[in-house]
């Protein structure tokens, strides 16, 4: 009803409002009283100074606003190189045709708009009398205080003692932010702050501190200057910690700390625990690395663009993850029980030309592995198992370092070098008892091993990468080169005992003596030398020929002395000892052709590649040569790749590539490895490289409007001359020699499908995947062909629910069914299924206490080999958030409440079924304390990634 | 001293020409910062921005141009070229469909452009945003313009226009127009993209391009189009994910 009386009371206002229409009107002028013609005049609300109307002055700088609603305006007026004009037009009901005159604007002072407007591209804002303009555009060299700033500032003068005068009057007041510098001297401020620091100046006059004690206004004003501090210079940082003790002696604690500001970055981390967490996690490695958290522009090696196909020779091959120079990370609790310590420091130093990076970082773990192994070897007519029982202690300490350097000389050329090193020492002690049993599950024979090595090892990478652009866009030429060393010593002292029973079945009797007890020193140095070219020669517009050449020189030296410790003199044992000396030469050069044209992008290419392995063999270091090694390789690899960026977020791409992959030196080193006297190992220094053909197709589409998103994979390799490790068995001991050699007819196919889609928009998601893997793994099992076929189908469902904001649960589901099948012996050939059900649910509760749980369910099947394992683990936790800025959470968590948390793992590999179960981390309880200094997050995820 | 005379009076003398001439075409540089997007992101908690910030701050931006064509009646906005290429000019890619058109003589817009990967024509009248003019003035592409801000609401933006009223119309880039001239530059929440006048070239004779030939898709006015925004926003807000299906 009131509404309607208002819009009565409107229409009525309207009608005499256009019964007797309000206008405005004048003339503008310059202070030499000409017209300004032209002049863009408008009216604004004066509450927000909102735009009513425009328009434009005539030649003779005559306006006028006709029709406009009965109201204040705010008339403003501009007109260049002058002070846009703003008045306050009051509505006046008994003037109705408003007459404003001659409306004057002042000039700008010339060398205020010349200097700041035109020279600096600042931007300069008037408020009544204060004119204030940004001080980053005005370049003083770095270390100036603000007094050179100032001294370069239009309508600014500083004298020799630092006294200001702006505008032809003294400065009496310098403010930072609006506050007040250690008192009233004003050169205080100037002299001492630096000018990087300072984002705005503006020059205004203020009332005197008389008049704003008094709130009497006695005109007499001040000249003031207001430095505004740049953001970045208002520093940030955020850090955090947590310290948590529980039953079983369980104790963990981590904390991190960052500190930045616009150019710095400066992060120390570090954690100590028994609870299996060897790593940074992934949210804790960004924090501790900053900018330099991932580089996609260190890649020395170049080569075809469609990826694939890259620089085989990578450096150190035979490394595993506890000797690569990247800092760990850990994606969950590891395996078996572990003490972990680690912590180190990051400095990252950021410009747009230069970027400047620096860090360390120590990490050590104690861990204890007991296993259960068993295993079932299958040979042609025959079949056999082994029982271990083991424990290892295994001890790693490293200590990483990197620096790197990137520096843009100028718009076309950069430089890139880093250098990555790690210092470190490892220790194992294993003692295994094994068990071999026949098909009659009678134990023949037990294998009692009692090994243990200590070693010491270093590796360094240094690379240097150099870019140009030339002026021709699409031209570019890049240079890298790199150095690597590596040097790993052990000594281990490996000891076998073995005992055989009578049975009843088959007993395979060893008919010798098999135990060891000896003490292996070995030493691998490793150097190498690595250049790569690439030129891109961009014609036609759409085509670029991009040609590479790549060297590489690797040189190792494995010295091996095995030592026999039965005998007090501990004699060398001449037919396991070796010294190898080895060189492997690597040279290719390839050119592609690519077309790129609206998200088309075609490639074909070729390459002609030279992989030289020259080596030779000593019995000792002086000794005489046992042999020679010159296996010069030489092969054309074909690289095609199409990839097609469809409108609507779709993707296709596919590539065939052939690769050539070096044999690693492990096998390449000729000598015997007795470690286990039951599979004794032989190096091959005949082995040539492996030719690998591989197609890669594949599909993706991702719709934002209906959250439905498809990708599709498929991938095969075939394999020329891979290397596999052929047995010979002999069948009365059972003692198995493996040596690597060439075998042709390997391949590999893998399907990947994944369809995600929502249920009910933003409130259930779901999604399911299906994968297919088939593999056809050769190897020669006395001198028979054994094709295992391994199969491998899994689907996985999930859903996701975060109806409301304080709930969500995250539940997926997987079911996997494995088959391997042995052609020399299809009795044995298996079937065993993994089924998982993992459930993460979080509930938010008033007064931000939370509580979260997860459920994991695994069950494990060979029926074959009788293996059955059903695995529920269920870890909760209760937490609550507190504290001024919810800096602090006190969270009491349950890890495995049912004792049942085991490492499983089951596979089928050549002609061995294993599955192996490891004694892990289980049941605890544990208190912890967060201190988050930017407060804690207490908003529910609403994916399982978040 | 004397230059800076010489230079205000023949900007004077010129005045009457670039009142007359108000055609002509202005190229845009379109700059898009990842770090200052995700920093709006209402689900990330300080931390985490600045986590955000520090990682990827080197990265490089997503830069383009476009090409605004104007005539005293009509605006034309699109791709400098259809094609976007890598900066190190070895890629290329189709950019997506993007023509905004005012004419503000019929009081009518029509565009032509890609949303939530379905292409849309939005026709409708003119409905200029709500503008506020502020008080500062700075030079954009030898222009002096004034600032002015508004807010988009189907967005959730801040939006700042730095427009010149020597140039007399009343278009500008993106979906931008209604201020006393044209807008020069455009700065929507704080940089986090950034659209700039790189050259400015008067010419009377200066006609509009073509739309396309064919134009496929739903036609929609500006109402539905604010509807089909907001409800996408709040949807991806309320998963926690970032509504990159819509032109920032």
């Amino acid at each position: 009803m009131k509404k309607l009386l208002l819009l009565t009371i409107a229409a009525m206002i309207s009608l005499t409002a256009s019964a007797q229409s309000y206008s405005i009107k004048g003339t503008l002028k310059d202070t030499a009283n000409a017209p300004l013609s032209f002049t863009s005049v408008f009216l604004l609300l004066p509450s927000d100074s909102s735009l009513v109307t425009f328009s434009r002055a005539d030649e003779n700088g005559n306006f006028v606003f006709k029709n406009i609603k009965k109201q204040n305006y705010l008339l403003k007026a501009t007109f260049v190189g002058f002070l846009p004009l703003q008045e306050l037009i009051k509505y006046d009901p008994a003037i109705l045709n408003r007459e404003l005159g001659d409306i004057v604007l002042k000039p700008i002072q010339k060398e205020l708009f010349e200097v700041v407007i035109r020279t600096a591209k600042a931007p300069m804002e008037i408020r009544g009398d204060t004119i204030e303009y940004d001080a980053r555009k005005f370049k003083v060299p770095p270390g100036s205080s603000v007094e050179d700033l100032l001294r370069k500032l239009p309508g600014v003068q500083i004298d020799a003692e630092g006294n200001i005068k702006a505008q032809g009057e003294e400065v009496k007041k310098v403010l930072v932010d609006g506050k007040r510098f250690f008192g009233d001297d004003p050169k205080v401020a100037t002299k001492n702050l630096p000018a990087e620091a300072i984002q705005k100046v503006q020059v205004f006059n203020d009332k005197s501190e008389q008049s704003k004690v008094t709130g009497v206004e006695d005109g007499k004003h001040e000249k003031t200057v207001n430095l505004e501090l740049k953001d970045e210079f208002k520093k940030g940082g955020f850090g955090k910690g947590t310290i948590g003790a529980g039953s079983d002696d369980r104790l963990m604690a981590k904390m991190n700390y960052n500190k930045f500001d616009k150019k710095n970055q400066f992060a120390i981390v570090g954690f100590g625990n028994n609870i299996n967490q060897s790593g940074l996690s992934n949210n804790d490695y960004q924090d501790f690395r900053g900018s330099q958290s991932y580089q996609w522009n260190d890649n020395a090696d170049f080569g075809f663009s469609s990826g694939g196909g890259g620089f085989r020779i990578i450096y150190g091959n035979d490394q595993n993850d506890d000797e690569s120079l990247e800092i760990p990370q850990s994606w969950g609790p590891g395996q078996g029980l572990s003490k972990n310590l680690a912590g180190g420091m990051n400095y990252n130093y950021d410009t747009k030309k230069t970027k400047f990076s620096s860090n360390y970082f120590f990490n050590q773990t104690n861990q204890t592995l007991n296993q259960l192994i068993n295993s079932r070897y299958v040979l042609p007519n025959l079949n056999y198992n082994t029982a271990d029982s083991s424990v290892f202690g295994n001890y790693i300490q490293n200590h990483r370092m990197s620096l790197r350097f990137e520096k843009e000389i100028d718009s076309l050329n950069t430089l890139v070098t880093y250098v990555n090193g790690r210092i470190g020492t490892k220790g194992q002690s294993n003692f295994t008892f094994k068990d071999f049993s026949n098909t009659g599950a009678e134990i023949f024979r037990n294998q009692i091993t009692d090994n243990s090595y200590d070693g010491t090892s270093h590796n360094i990478v240094g690379s240097a990468i150099y870019r140009h652009k030339f002026i021709k866009k699409g031209r570019n030429f890049s240079l890298s080169g790199t150095f690597g060393d590596s040097n790993n010593d052990q000594d281990a002292i490996q000891k076998t005992n073995l005992n055989e029973f009578r049975v009843n079945g088959q007993s395979f009797p060893l008919g010798g003596f098999y135990d060891i007890f000896q003490d292996v020193l070995s030493l691998s140095k490793n150097r190498e030398y690595k250049a790569s070219v690439l030129f891109v020669e961009p014609f036609a517009k759409k085509y670029f020929l991009e040609t590479f050449y790549n060297f590489s020189n690797s040189n190792r030296i494995v010295d091996r002395d095995v030592m026999n410790l039965f005998s007090d003199q501990k004699p060398r044992v001449d037919s396991l000892s070796r010294y190898f000396e080895s060189t492997q030469m690597y040279n290719r050069l390839g050119s592609s052709l690519r077309y790129s044209h609206k998200g088309f992008n075609m490639s074909v290419g070729l390459a002609a590649q030279q992989i030289a392995i020259n080596g030779k063999f000593f019995n000792n270091q002086e000794g005489n040569t046992l042999g020679n090694i010159d296996n010069p390789y030489f092969s054309v690899v074909p690289n095609v790749g199409i990839n097609i960026q469809l409108k609507n977020n779709k993707y296709l791409f596919s590539n065939y590539e052939t690769s050539v992959d070096a044999p690693s030196i492990r096998n390449l080193q000729p000598f015997t490895d007795n470690s286990n006297p039951m599979y004794v190992r032989n190096g091959n220094p005949d082995l040539l490289p492996t030719t690998s053909r591989t197609v890669n197709l594949g599909y993706g589409s991702f719709n934002p409007a209906t959250f439905i998103n498809m990708w599709v994979n498929f991938n095969a390799s075939f394999m020329d001359n891979q290397i596999v490790y052929n047995q010979v068995v002999n069948p009365k001991s059972l003692i198995t020699t493996l040596t690597p050699e060439n075998v042709s007819g390997g391949r590999r196919v893998f399907t990947y499908f994944d369809l995600g889609f929502p249920i009910v928009k933003t409130k259930i998601n779901s999604g399911i995947s299906l994968n297919g893997n088939v593999q056809k793994n050769i190897v020669y099992i006395n001198s028979q062909l054994n094709d295992n076929l391994s199969q491998n189908y899994n689907i996985y469902g999930r859903i996701d629910l975060t109806p409301v904001s304080w709930f969500s649960m995250f539940t997926n589901f997987s079911y996997g069914l494995n088959f391997s099948d042995f052609s020399i012996n299809t009795a044995q050939n298996q079937k065993f299924v993994n089924t998982t059900l993992r459930n993460n649910l979080t509930l938010q509760m008033p007064k931000l206490w939370y509580f979260s749980a997860d459920f994991n369910y695994s069950h494990f099947k060979n029926d074959k080999l009788d293996f059955d394992q059903h695995m529920p683990i269920l870890n909760m936790s209760a937490y609550k958030i507190f504290g001024k800025g919810k800096k602090s959470e006190m969270r009491v968590s349950l890890y495995d409440a049912f004792k049942r948390n085991r490492g499983i793992n089951q596979s089928a590999w050549g002609n061995v079924v294993t599955n192996t179960v490891t004694q892990t981390l289980s049941r605890y309880v544990m208190l912890t304390y967060t201190y988050n200094m930017k407060g804690m997050k207490t908003t529910m995820k609403k994916s399982r990634w978040e | 001293m004397k230059n800076i005379f010489k230079v205000l009076i023949i900007s004077f003398l010129s005045l009457p020409a670039v009142a007359q001439v108000m055609s002509g075409q202005i190229v845009f540089e379109r700059k898009m910062d990842w770090v200052k997007k995700m920093n709006k992101a209402k689900y990330l908690t300080q931390e985490e921005k600045d986590r955000e910030e520090q990682t990827w701050k080197n990265d490089e931006m997503y830069v383009f141009k476009l090409l605004l064509t104007f005539t005293p009646n009509q605006t034309f906005y699109t791709h400098e070229s259809q094609t976007h290429t890598s900066t190190d000019g070895t890629y290329n890619w189709r950019a997506d469909d993007y023509y905004i058109t005012r004419d503000f003589e019929q009081n009518t817009l029509f565009e032509y452009k890609e949303m939530l990967i379905k292409n849309y024509i939005v026709k409708d009248t003119l409905q200029a945003p709500k503008w506020k003019i502020l008080n500062e003035i700075k030079e954009v592409a030898g222009y002096v313009c004034m600032k002015a801000s508004t807010f988009d609401a189907a967005k959730d933006q801040e939006v700042v226009a730095w427009f010149t009223t020597d140039i007399p119309v009343s278009g500008g880039p993106e979906e931008y127009y209604g201020l006393p001239g044209m807008i020069l530059e455009l700065n929507i929440d704080n940089e986090a993209v950034l659209v700039t006048a790189t050259s400015v070239v008067l010419n009377k004779d200066q006609k509009l391009p073509e739309l396309p030939k064919k134009m496929k898709g739903k036609t929609i006015n500006l109402k539905t189009q604010a509807e089909l925004i907001t409800k996408y926003r709040k949807e991806q807000e309320a998963l926690h994910r970032f509504p990159w299906g819509i032109r920032y």
